[in-house]
């Protein structure tokens, strides 16, 4: 067993070593700071730790200190020491100690000393790792549970998507993650996209249709690919996705299928750029469970999205039915009532009057109908949801999101109009995508009794005449013909700027839609 | 599966697996050979598909799509395996033995014929060469 060194001096400095190496949490500090130690224990000017492979077929890595004998081409001719560390039973690595101070030879005390050290670095290596392993599943865990929740709040579904990219994306410290959904047409869609490049939002609404993908998500298992310096992409897909949002070709990506059940619903793809491969190593566990619990939460999420538009069609359904059973059942007696009393009624004046309040019934009825068959429509996708919507879709060729606020009656408004309310937001953030350079743009919406009123202003170049003129007149178009008005003015502020102000009134005209 | 490798993957550390690939049916059983390779190692698994060169455009794309179902299926239970996936036109044995000069081993299908491809190349590398047998059906 181990015999330690009758000097004094020599165990003061075997303790102040191991206090050295001991305290030091962080593996990137701590090997250093062993081989160094070991050196100054017993006075070798060159030390290395290699790092054996898992198999130990090799040396994986090593830390030195101090210049290279076998680059001198000394070795062999000085005198070596080498002692194995070993972690919890396995041999971690061995640490190599030569050339001791004045030519001596290593001693069998330099040995004992050496090894001492050695058994403490095993303990400090294996608490440094366990450490590290455990902040890393807290981070995921966290970021697992804060995405959840953002989910399952019922909070707008694509600012849920966004948090649920970027928490992925700081967990795994990676510089892009995307999540890419199937659609109800089986296409698979990027959905949000976040990274340290801002072209990586861009990516956003890019369909993923080469074969690759799909194979990747029918598999059900994350693939990590893998480009060294120098390389062209690891594969040519995610080459192609890596460009497209700024990253270089060379560095990892993860496909990571998100799974509920044996089914896949989409997939989360994170990168990382340049050569730190260790953390996407790590990564490719944490993000499978991620990427499946997004999936479960998702589909839940989605249910009781499903949950909430049944209720409302139920309530449609359930009120359609009072009003046909009992409203217009008792409106029709009433007039029938109504009928029978005016034939026995003497005066003309007072027959008149009952025959008008039989027709003012019959047109109740009718609306009452109109009503009844109205709420039987299917459930289109509130107004306020849809300009959202789309406002959203100008997020990549304007490289952010729009800020959008609509207020009012959402309901007054016909389809007709809805329409071509629809049209003049898409026509006019197509505008400022294409020439204004803005950094924002804000969509207002407000529906009154009186009319609609739609607001897009933005902080861009502002107006020219030339090269807009065509959208415009349809913009013109669109609110003369419900008696409307379109108003440019630019600049806005200061700083330039357009602002698109086009109103219609609610009235006569779109009554009927 | 949890597959942890205790040597963290460090790109260049070591030389690649390589997987041989033809699209000739026996793609998945050379890279499930592959796969435990790079994993044992802890090295970077490249999966080398090789065509002919008077291949269409619409056969080569065949070729890719069916070996890298065939690689992502060898994949299944492992994590966190770096894998590289390459088309590559020409002739295998050339191809094969170009890229096992940096690799750590080779992995390739063996056939019966007596100048079989992975004598071949074995006669040629310094890097283990390993040829998967056609499995009976």
């Amino acid at each position: 067993m181990l015999r330690l060194p009758r000097s004094t001096d020599a165990v003061a400095t075997l303790l102040d070593a191991v206090l050295a190496v001991g305290s030091e949490l962080d593996l990137d500090v701590l090997l250093p700071r062993l081989v160094r130690s070991a050196c100054y224990l017993v006075g070798a000017r060159y030390g290395s730790l290699g790092i054996l492979r898992q198999d130990s077929s090799g040396i994986a890595e090593s830390v030195t200190d101090g210049l290279n004998p076998d680059d001198l081409g000394l070795l062999g001719v000085m005198s070596s020491l080498d002692v194995p560390v070993m972690v919890r039973g396995q041999a971690f690595g061995m640490l190599s100690l030569a050339d001791k101070v004045g030519g001596l030879d290593f001693t069998e005390d330099d040995q004992a000393l050496v090894q001492a050290l050695a058994g403490a670095a095993g303990m400090a290596i294996d608490n440094a790792r366990m450490l590290a392993e455990t902040r890393r599943q807290q981070q995921w865990s966290e970021a697992i549970s804060e995405m959840s929740q953002a989910l399952l709040s019922g909070q707008d579904e694509r600012d849920a998507l966004g948090l649920l990219v970027s928490r992925a994306c700081s967990a795994a410290q990676a510089d892009l993650a995307a999540i890419a959904l199937v659609g109800q047409d089986g296409a698979l869609v990027i959905e949000a996209a976040t990274g340290v490049n801002p072209r990586a939002g861009s990516i956003v609404g890019t369909p993923l249709t080469e074969p690759h993908w799909l194979a990747v998500l029918e598999s059900g298992e994350p693939l990590l690919l893998v480009s060294n310096e120098g390389e062209t992409a690891a594969d040519p897909s995610a080459g192609l996705l890596r460009a497209a949002s700024g990253l270089e070709a060379h560095g990892q990506t993860a496909l990571v299928p998100m799974s509920v059940g044996l089914g896949h619903i989409g997939l989360l793809v994170v990168a990382w750029a340049g050569d730190e491969g260790r953390v996407a190593y790590d990564s490719a566990e944490p993000l499978k469970q991620y990427a499946d619990q997004a999936a479960v939460t998702l589909t839940a999420s989605s249910a009781q999205r499903d949950r909430a538009r049944m209720e409302v069609l139920e309530d449609r359904e359930r009120i359609a039915r009072d009003m046909h059973d009992v409203v217009i059942q008792r409106l029709f007696a009433t007039g029938l009532g109504l009928q029978s009393a005016a034939r026995v009624a003497g005066h003309p004046y007072v027959q008149n009057r009952l025959a008008e309040a039989v027709d003012e019934l019959d047109l109740a009825i009718k609306d009452i109908r109109r009503m009844i068959f109205a709420l039987h429509q299917p459930a289109t996708v509130p107004l306020d949801e849809e300009v959202r919507e789309l406002a959203l879709g100008f997020r990549a060729p304007l490289g952010f999101a729009p800020i959008v606020a609509v207020t009012g009656e959402l309901d007054v408004v016909a389809e007709e109009l809805r329409l071509d309310l629809l049209a003049v937001i898409r026509e006019a953030l197509s505008n400022v995508a294409r020439h204004a350079q803005a950094q924002r743009v804000l969509v207002d919406v407000v529906i009154d009794r009186s009319a609609v009123r739609i607001g897009v202003e933005d902080d861009g170049v502002g107006f020219t005449e030339t090269g807009r003129r065509s959208g415009l007149g349809n913009l013109q178009e669109r609110a003369a013909h419900h008696g409307g008005t379109m108003m440019l003015i630019s600049p806005v502020g200061v700083l330039g700027g357009t602002r698109l102000d086009w109103e219609v009134p609610l009235g006569a005209t779109d009554s009927q839609g | 599966m949890r597959s942890h490798s205790a040597i963290p993957y460090r790109p260049g550390q070591s030389g690649d697996v390589v997987a041989g690939l033809l699209n000739d049916g026996r793609a998945e059983a050379v890279a499930r050979v592959a796969v435990a390779e790079a994993q044992r190692r802890g090295a970077r698994l490249r999966f080398v598909q090789v065509v002919d060169q008077d291949v269409t455009p619409e056969e080569r794309a065949d070729a890719d799509q069916a070996t890298f179902r065939a690689a992502v299926r060898a994949l299944r239970g492992y994590r966190g395996i770096p894998c590289r996936f390459e088309v590559v036109t020409g002739d295998p044995t050339d191809t094969l033995v170009d890229l096992a000069r940096s690799a750590a081993a080779l992995i390739v299908g063996a056939d019966d014929s007596p100048r079989s491809l992975a004598l071949r190349i074995a006669t040629l590398v310094s890097c283990p060469v390993v040829a998967v047998p056609v499995q009976a059906a």
